[in-house]
């Protein structure tokens, strides 16, 4: 039954984008009203979001979904376009509901996190529009019910993911990633603000055009963009979309083109470089969008359309292909950013490296789920998502961690932290439990929804025992890395920096220190009081620290939920979605059946954890002696360090010589060729006009006899040509 | 909602809404004759005569008022779909034109007349739009011309006000005495002056098309070409606007001539399916429609006038919304009842805002426009606007109904391809004229920076008109509805009434 509580789907992506608008107009009565207004709007949508769940007849752990689309929305019509089939609507689901909450309330926490973090700044109103904007794309994206309007809240998050991380767009040194003067095959890897959103917003488009292709190729054959006309399709005949598609070969190639977005937007392999340097931007915009929300979008689509491919054949070998392609890149990008995760010095890398790893596992869960179709396509589904439950939240913990050492202590390299322990106790403490989350040490979330994945890995069999593989020697690395930041930033001896800050205090003058409010509140004259290293090393205000501080008991909470009922759960409540889709299959997952994965990771873990406690922790190793000492060690440091000369390879192949391309296009084409066009064109048309006008004499006579003509004309046409 | 029994068996929105606009229009005048002559009061009367009568029209079109029952008898007027299409356009652009004339007439003598003639040519045109008699439409198309003449050279100490009304009388004369003859040819050969009547089996005993039928035809296309502005019967009509007054403009570009198009859609399509006229008509309005865009577009390249450019683009609309015509489906009768919707709005959005900015800058010229964008608030927004919706930028309303009209060409049976392809090169010139205006008030430096005043009018006048423009663009749906079912209706009225189907699918 339409009733009024079905405007709150739509009303839940509404809301942060009017209340973006509307903060642009608080904006005028103060940076307080405008701040306000920024935020109430999100803590509205991530109450809307929440009351979801109470929602008439959607009731966690109990419901197949229902669908909701604007023809039912309080009996009013609200067809877009009729002529083309356009409708917008949303699908209130398990699986939306559940996300669109994530990414209501992390989003909100972030926003709490920024009233402290970038106080001071200037441009704050284009960055509380930008954010509220975001979120209300975000969830469009996450609540849409067909292909068209998910690519346009697709695209507005890409949008914005540029916008904010070019936000210092005046571009001092300081804000740069990478250390300036840092080469690799003679191109330069440090790059500034603007020149990271540009590259973001250049790699991703590679992969939108791909996601483009995709949904439209579906088009072509099922002449609509709704999921559940779709899925309802499949069931109409045995000729529909996929079979059509599937004659002519295409397929597979469909499904790999969609999965194409969200190789760009989730920073897979190929596309995964763009990632590491969108560091540039404020770290709440990295919280937010380059951790927590944007770049899980590609793990949704994964998740929305896997289950059409599944529905859409019952035997496996017509979906094989694109599982165990997403498996496949998953697990190799996991692998691949976590080995450049090892090397890096500048503490927020260290983290985007972590984030492309992590949503490689998330890609694994989701692509092994389809390797096993019949069987247990909701165990691997349930162990992807899972995991980018866990990841949103611990991750946003250890990126707004992470904002507070870099502005406390001036600096973005963990070699200039060192020893904080005991004066930021409650970023410690909050840091040490989200990392350990990462590192996946139970009894933290982290722990049980990575297990999860392998252990999903391993039920796939075949092919997939070595993604299994790959997957355990990643979560050493993982488990070392984590272990590796935390000894560096918390651990040891404190860094000629931090002593200089603790002795005198006043602000660091290292060259590279980047992204200190202070720097840019002093040069813009305004003088915070309350900022910076010259106040020594203290503890965030409130408006920082609790929203840290709650992600990381969040993250205890869920670690302590897991194993007892909470997988088990979303096992069920994902298997209800799942039976939906036509997949039915019953969520079994049970630790002490499955030891041989739970047993090992944890080893593997624990393993690389220690090897890290030993370097950076305790101290008793030096790592870094020992690999400069090592020929082939350190080779392989460099090769890691260089991103593996990928990044270097990609200016190489792609970015100089389309510069150098369109150089010459612009010297022997544009100046050759359009401009003459361009001069001739308007004059031309000039000459017509001036003809043309002088038919307009301004005398009423030559006007009667022109309409004379017209008569004439008339009857020409009807008596003679019409005749032929 | 109940009606007295004197109006049952009667359908009685149309005689309501031209009796609301006669007893305004009376009332106005014994006012201004009492000595009460306040042009707040006369805008009053006559915005709320109008409203009142786009109430009940659209209530009737929501159904909220009763079915819409379609032609009934050999009646001299139908209660169709396109009756209430067109009356909403034009009170669309009545309300538009009345609301703005009240700050405009500041300076002008008798402003009370003026209103009352305003509603004058509206009742007209709303009778125009409801009538299916051959005579009825004469006496509508004549009741509504005469008070415009008036309007026209409302400045009455205005020599080029005088000229233009004089120019656009005489060729309107000369016009009204072709369409004339053109009717009475009709009802020689078909021997009725009903417009569903000549579809009826009897009256088209004749096979094939007769030197009669010819002269009737190229008559009739001849003298509702002067108000559609169709070339080269569109010779007085940059004169005119430019010489009127111009929210007068905006009422003779959008207003009269989209009510001409009914009576024009239902003659022409009703002809063309009779079997004495069976003829190559869509040709015939290629060639017009081909004609009009292109010498519409061309001439506005290089003029200086804001007026003459806002007067050549709506000859040039005049020729996109004739490509529906030619394409002679139900597709293309759609596109251009959408297109008519949509262009009453932008134009008369265009022409308002234009004689805002002309009567504060105090020329027409092009170079007295620049820099208005700093001096104004909402004009040079509103004419932005409407000039890029005129120009089809997406997602402007305008857009979306030139992308139906191209459309109609290219999957019109007829090999209408080549009319798209023109109609597309004439968008792509019209842009460079459209964005000269706007690069004159926005990047241009102004000779002055002097605030400029706004009236209130003016404004709302300006924010309605915008608001239609971007909210049906954003949201198109339910207007294509509307000129879908309008359309569709339409043709199923003619194939129901005929023997012959027309000579398109």
């Amino acid at each position: 039954m339409a009733s009024c509580t079905d405007l709150i789907p739509f009303l839940v992506w509404i809301v942060p984008i009017g209340g973006g608008a509307l903060s642009v107009l608080a904006a005028r009565a103060g940076g307080t009203a405008r701040n306000i207004v920024a935020v109430v709007a999100s803590l509205v949508s991530a109450l809307l979001a929440t009351s979801l769940f109470f929602l008439g007849d959607f009731a966690p752990y109990t419901t197949t979904g229902r669908i909701l689309d604007v023809q039912t929305l309080c009996g009013a019509q609200a067809t877009w376009i009729a002529a083309l089939n356009l409708r917008a609507g949303v699908l209130v689901d398990p699986l939306t509901v559940v996300l669109a909450n994530v990414v209501a309330w992390v989003s909100f926490l972030i926003m709490v996190y920024s009233l402290g973090y970038m106080k001071g700044e200037r441009n704050l109103t284009r960055y509380y529009f930008l954010m509220d904007f975001f979120i209300g794309n975000m969830l469009l994206l996450v609540m849409s019910d067909n292909f068209l309007q998910l690519f346009l809240g697709w695209e507005g998050v890409g949008y914005c993911s540029y916008a904010l991380i070019g936000f210092w767009h005046t571009d001092e040194e300081k804000y740069w990633v990478g250390t300036p003067g840092d080469q690799s095959l003679n191109v330069p890897e440090a790059y500034s603000p603007t020149h990271a959103g540009m590259k973001a917003f250049i790699m991703t488009r590679a992969g939108d055009i791909a996601f483009l292709v995709g949904i439209l190729l579906i088009f072509a054959y099922s002449r609509t963009f709704n999921f559940v006309s779709l899925y309802n399709q499949l069931h109409g005949s045995s000729n529909n979309w996929a079979t059509s598609l599937s004659s002519v070969g295409l397929f597979v190639p469909s499904a790999i083109l969609i999965f194409g977005g969200a190789i760009g937007k989730s920073a897979q392999f190929p596309l995964h470089e763009w990632l590491p340097d969108a560091m540039a931007g404020p770290t709440s915009v990295s919280a937010l969008i380059h951790a927590a929300t944007m770049v899980n979008a590609g793990v949704f689509l994964v998740g929305t359309v896997g289950p059409l491919y599944v529905a859409a054949f019952s035997t496996l070998s017509e979906v094989y292909p694109f599982f165990l392609t997403v498996a496949a890149i998953g697990a190799f990008t996991a692998f691949l950013a976590a080995t450049q995760a090892m090397v890096s010095d500048e503490l927020k890398k260290v983290l985007a490296y972590s984030t492309v790893s992590q949503i490689g596992y998330m890609m694994l869960g989701l692509g092994v789920a389809g390797l096993s179709v019949t069987s247990n396509f909701d165990f691997g589904f349930t162990a992807g998502f899972f995991h980018l439950i866990s990841q949103a939240l611990f991750k946003a913990g250890l990126f707004m961690c992470a904002g507070w050492l870099i502005h406390v202590t001036g600096s973005k390299y963990m070699s200039e932290m060192g020893g904080l322990r005991k004066d930021l106790k409650i970023t410690f403490y909050s840091m040490l439990i989200v990392g350990l989350s990462l590192a996946a040490i139970p009894p933290f979330s982290g722990f049980w929804s990575k297990d999860s994945i392998l252990a999903a890995a391993n039920q796939a069999g075949g092919a997939a025992y070595v993604l299994f593989a790959l997957g355990l020697i990643t979560s050493l690395i993982t488990a070392f890395y984590t272990f590796r930041m935390l000894g560096l930033i918390f651990w040891g001896p404190k860094s000629e920096n931090l002593q200089r800050i603790g002795s005198n205090h006043v602000g660091s003058s290292n060259p590279n220190a980047q992204e200190s409010p202070t720097t840019t509140a002093a040069a813009a004259g305004t003088g915070s009081e309350d900022h910076g290293g010259k106040h020594g090393l203290h503890e965030a205000p409130r408006s920082m620290w609790i929203p840290y501080s709650i992600l990381a008991g969040v993250t205890v909470a869920i670690g302590v939920a897991a194993p007892i009922f909470l997988e088990r759960d979303l096992g069920d409540l994902f298997s209800s979605y799942l039976t939906y889709w036509g997949i039915t299959s019953v969520y079994s997952l049970n630790y002490l059946s499955d030891l041989l994965p739970i047993s090992l990771s944890l080893a593997l873990a624990l393993i690389g954890a220690y090897i890290g406690y030993l370097g950076y922790i305790k101290r008793s190793l030096n790592l870094s002696v020992l690999v400069k000492s090592n020929s082939f060690l350190y080779s392989g440091y460099k090769f890691f360090y260089h991103r593996w000369y990928l990044n270097s390879i990609y200016y190489r192949l792609f970015a100089y010589p389309v510069e150098k391309g369109s150089r010459w296009l612009f010297e022997k084409f544009e100046e050759k060729v359009i401009d003459p066009i361009n001069i001739e064109a308007p004059s031309f048309g000039g000459a017509v006009s001036s003809i043309l006008r002088r038919i307009q004499t301004g005398i009423e006579e030559e006007y009667i006899f022109a309409f004379g003509l017209g008569i004439a004309l008339l009857i020409i046409i009807f008596a003679y040509i019409g005749q032929i | 909602m109940a009606f007295p029994a004197f109006f049952s068996g009667f359908e009685a929105v149309p005689l309501l809404v031209t009796m609301i606009m006669a007893v305004a229009a009376f009332v106005i005048i014994l006012l201004s004759s009492l000595g009460l002559r306040a042009r707040t009061v006369s805008t009053g009367i006559s915005v709320a005569a109008f409203v009142i009568s786009l109430a009940l029209l659209l209530g009737k079109v929501l159904g909220y008022l009763g079915p819409i029952l379609g032609p009934q008898g050999n009646s001299v007027f139908a209660q169709d779909w396109i009756s209430y299409l067109f009356g909403v356009a034009i009170l669309i652009v009545s309300i538009l034109v009345a609301l703005s004339s009240e700050d405009f007439l500041a300076n002008i003598p008798n402003a009370s007349s003026f209103f009352a003639l305003l509603i004058f040519t509206t009742i007209g045109s709303v009778l125009l739009v409801f009538s299916t008699d051959l005579l009825m439409i004469f006496v509508a198309w004549e009741l509504m011309s005469i008070p415009s003449y008036v309007l026209t050279g409302f400045k009455k100490k205005d020599q080029e006000s005088n000229e233009a009304a004089v120019k656009y009388f005489l060729i309107s004369a000369f016009a009204s005495a072709v369409l004339l003859y053109g009717i009475s040819l009709i009802y020689v050969i078909t021997g009725t002056t009903n417009i569903y009547q000549i579809l009826s089996p009897a009256s088209s005993s004749a096979s094939g098309i007769t030197p009669i039928a010819v002269l009737a035809l190229s008559f009739v296309i001849a003298g509702f070409g002067i108000k559609l502005s169709a070339v080269p019967f569109h010779m007085w009509i940059p004169d005119a606007y430019q010489g009127a007054p111009t929210v007068v403009s905006a009422l003779l570009s959008a207003g009269t001539k989209g009510a001409t198009f009914a009576p024009a859609a239902r003659i022409f399509f009703v002809l063309f399916a009779g079997s004495a006229f069976q003829t190559d008509w869509s040709t015939a309005f290629a060639v017009l429609a081909l004609l009009s865009m292109t010498v519409g577009n061309f001439a506005a390249l290089t003029q200086r006038s804001v007026t003459r450019i806002l007067a050549y683009s709506s000859i040039g609309h005049g020729g996109y919304i004739l490509i529906g015509f030619a394409a002679g489906t139900a597709y293309g009768l759609t596109a251009s009842f959408f297109h008519i919707l949509n262009y009453a709005t932008m134009q008369t959005c265009a022409f308002l805002a234009a004689a805002l900015i002309i009567r504060e800058v105090g020329k027409d010229d092009l170079l007295a426009f620049d820099g208005v964008g700093r001096r104004m608030r909402i004009a040079p927004i509103a004419l932005t606007l409407s000039l890029l919706a005129l120009g089809g930028f997406p997602p402007l309303n305008g857009f979306w109904s030139k992308v139906f009209l191209f459309y109609s060409a290219i999957g019109s049976p007829l090999n209408l391809g080549w009319l798209a392809i023109a109609g597309i090169i004439n968008s792509f010139v019209s842009i460079a004229f459209y964005l000269r205006i706007v690069k004159h008030m926005y990047v241009d430096q102004p000779q002055s920076f002097s605030k400029l005043f706004e009236s209130n009018g003016f404004r709302v006048a300006l924010i309605i008109a915008s608001l239609i423009i971007v909210g049906t663009g954003v949201y198109p749906g339910p207007v294509i509805q509307f000129a879908s079912t309008t359309a569709t209706s339409f043709f199923s009225q003619i194939s129901s009434a005929s023997h012959v189907l027309p000579a398109i699918p």
